[in-house]
């Protein structure tokens, strides 16, 4: 098994209030793997475990087989296991893109011609050419948070972690931001584990891990995960907007698959039904 | 979004503009240096000239610079008149109790054009750095004193976090000013400590917003490796280049010129 992460036996509590309660997961390089859950289940606090920020209370996380409780290998583990946040303010250090880009691998000590090469490289990644000299206070929030990702690439991680990094953006900078983020999946073989509430955004992972009371409620893929809508509901979340518009189709008697998470199944669905009835 | 510029710096690709900021740094200083060494008015009408042949290489407009001497000419006027009563020497003119002298103007336009001087010559610098550079120049100049346990990086990091997040905290506090102003807080009437107690609701939250972003920026940090200013490199490490070493060769020059020459005509 190729395990980039592995958690065992993990709780987590902060004072006498359980967060985690014993969960097994892992995840492998290069999966795309999506954390919901309600509000206060879990989510950040598996996020902050994976790199370290938190430590489990028993159990243990396995970042490329390094312990992190293993405070010599905690350098390496956070260029490993890269993280976004929520806020792209609260994470941007310099006053110019390309200085902020650059940040992590100053902070490595490598030499100037390889940063200039890693911070060229994470910002074509996430399209921001254009603003390489820019004073981050003037990007949109999407160009902002992109900016983020871009100082977290430069760091070369193999996973990326990112906390609700949509949740402050407007539509169009999160489908953009989005679009970065499946890029780097698909097209640069990182590890990304997206935690969010935007179903939409969950659909588009290879698996879909549900937290709820600090416990593993699912854990599957999406179409298998989004088809069952009573769960979902009784978990505190929803299902995609589309895959709640198909079911309603099927309701009035559209003969549509159950499993359709994303708009562009439902609209090739909806041309093969048209077709079949010329 | 408002265009928030912070110190005066003014763009610009001068060859003033493209020297180390470091040499600019040291330059002022030792320009400064030079005006408290200068004794005789000839010799501070040359150093007058030196700085604003300098102002008009960077092409900044004389209006930029009688504005920044704007605020000091009453304080120059007023120290110049009371030199002018007070040192005693041969009599000029007198009226009532006071007399004045010949060395009491001399004194008071030598002070006069010493003051004017330093002030053209520190904006200078600012008008030509960013505060970023003058960070990395002061940063580096400093350098030496971490040997003797002064955490120079760590400054120069708080330094430049605080100058990112000035315009970001700027916008907050207009955000936080709406949003008590539609709750019906009266921020600009009343008296003046009325009008200080009305902030409270608008510094209150500001600082709890500010520890807030402090506490994700550091994690922020952390999770990009950072471990205090130990072992880091730069993107765009400073570089002295022959331009700054013929640059501090040709202004010693002219300081020198200027002092010497007060000694030969004297």
């Amino acid at each position: 098994m190729n395990d980039l992460i592995r958690f065992e036996k993990v709780s987590f509590s902060y004072g006498t209030n359980n967060v985690l309660d014993s969960i097994d997961l892992s995840v492998e390089e290069g999966e795309f793997l999506a954390v919901l859950g309600y509000n206060g289940s879990g989510k950040s606090t598996l996020a902050k475990l994976i790199n370290g920020i938190l430590l489990p209370t028993e159990g243990k996380v396995y970042v490329d087989g390094m312990d992190t409780s293993d405070e010599t290998k905690l350098s390496e583990i956070r260029k490993t296991a890269g993280m976004v946040f929520q806020n792209p303010d609260n994470q941007i250090v310099a006053t110019i893109v390309e200085e902020d880009v650059a940040f992590a691998p100053e902070n490595l000590g490598l030499d100037p011609a390889e940063i200039r090469q890693r911070v060229d490289e994470a910002i074509q990644a996430v399209g921001l050419e254009k603003h390489i000299k820019d004073a981050p206070h003037k990007l949109s929030g999407g160009q902002k948070q992109r900016v983020a990702i871009a100082g977290v690439l430069a760091m070369q991680p193999r996973c990326i972690i990112l906390d609700e990094p949509t949740a402050m953006l407007d539509p169009k900078g999160r489908s953009l931001v989005m679009g970065v983020i499946e890029r780097l999946n698909r097209e640069k073989g990182i590890t990304i584990i997206l935690i969010t509430h935007f179903m939409e955004e969950a659909a588009l992972a290879d698996r879909i891990l549900i937290l709820s009371d600090g416990k593993v409620a699912e854990n599957g893929p999406p179409k298998e995960v989004f088809s069952r809508k009573d769960r979902m509901i009784s978990l505190g979340l929803e299902v995609p907007p589309v895959t709640d518009l198909t079911l309603r189709l099927i309701d009035n008697g559209l003969p549509l698959e159950k499993d359709i998470i994303r708009p562009e199944e439902l609209v090739e669905a909806l041309l093969s039904i048209k077709e079949a009835a010329h | 979004m408002r265009d928030i510029t912070l110190g005066q710096y003014i763009n610009g690709d001068s060859v003033i503009h493209r020297l180390d900021p470091r040499v600019r740094l040291i330059l002022t200083l030792v320009y400064i240096i030079m005006l408290f060494l200068l004794k005789s008015i000839p010799q501070m009408i040359m150093a007058l000239v030196l700085i604003l042949s300098a102002y008009a290489l960077v092409r900044i407009p004389m209006k930029m610079l009688f504005k920044s001497l704007k605020p000091i000419i009453p304080i120059v006027l007023f120290t110049s008149v009371l030199n002018m009563f007070f040192i005693g020497g041969d009599e000029v003119f007198s009226f009532w109790k006071f007399s004045v002298t010949r060395q009491g103007i001399y004194y008071a336009v030598m002070l006069s054009l010493r003051v004017i001087c330093l002030l053209a010559g520190s904006s200078l610098l600012t008008y030509t750095s960013t505060p970023i550079e003058l960070t990395s120049a002061l940063e580096l100049l400093f350098m030496p004193l971490a040997k003797i346990g002064l955490p120079v990086n760590d400054l120069a990091m708080m330094m430049t976090i605080a100058l990112r997040f000035i315009p970001t905290l700027l916008e907050e506090t207009d955000k936080i000013m709406a949003a008590q102003k539609s709750r019906g807080a009266n921020l600009d009437t009343g008296n003046f400590i009325e009008r200080v107690r009305a902030l409270t609701p608008i510094l209150i939250p500001l600082f709890v917003s500010a520890f807030r972003r402090a506490d994700e920026l550091a994690l922020a940090m952390e999770c990009r490796c950072y471990n205090g200013g130990e072992g880091r490199t730069r993107l765009n490490a400073l570089k002295i280049k022959r331009s700054d070493i013929i640059a501090v060769i040709v202004f010693l020059g002219l300081c020198a010129l200027i002092i010497l020459s007060g000694r030969i005509v004297l």
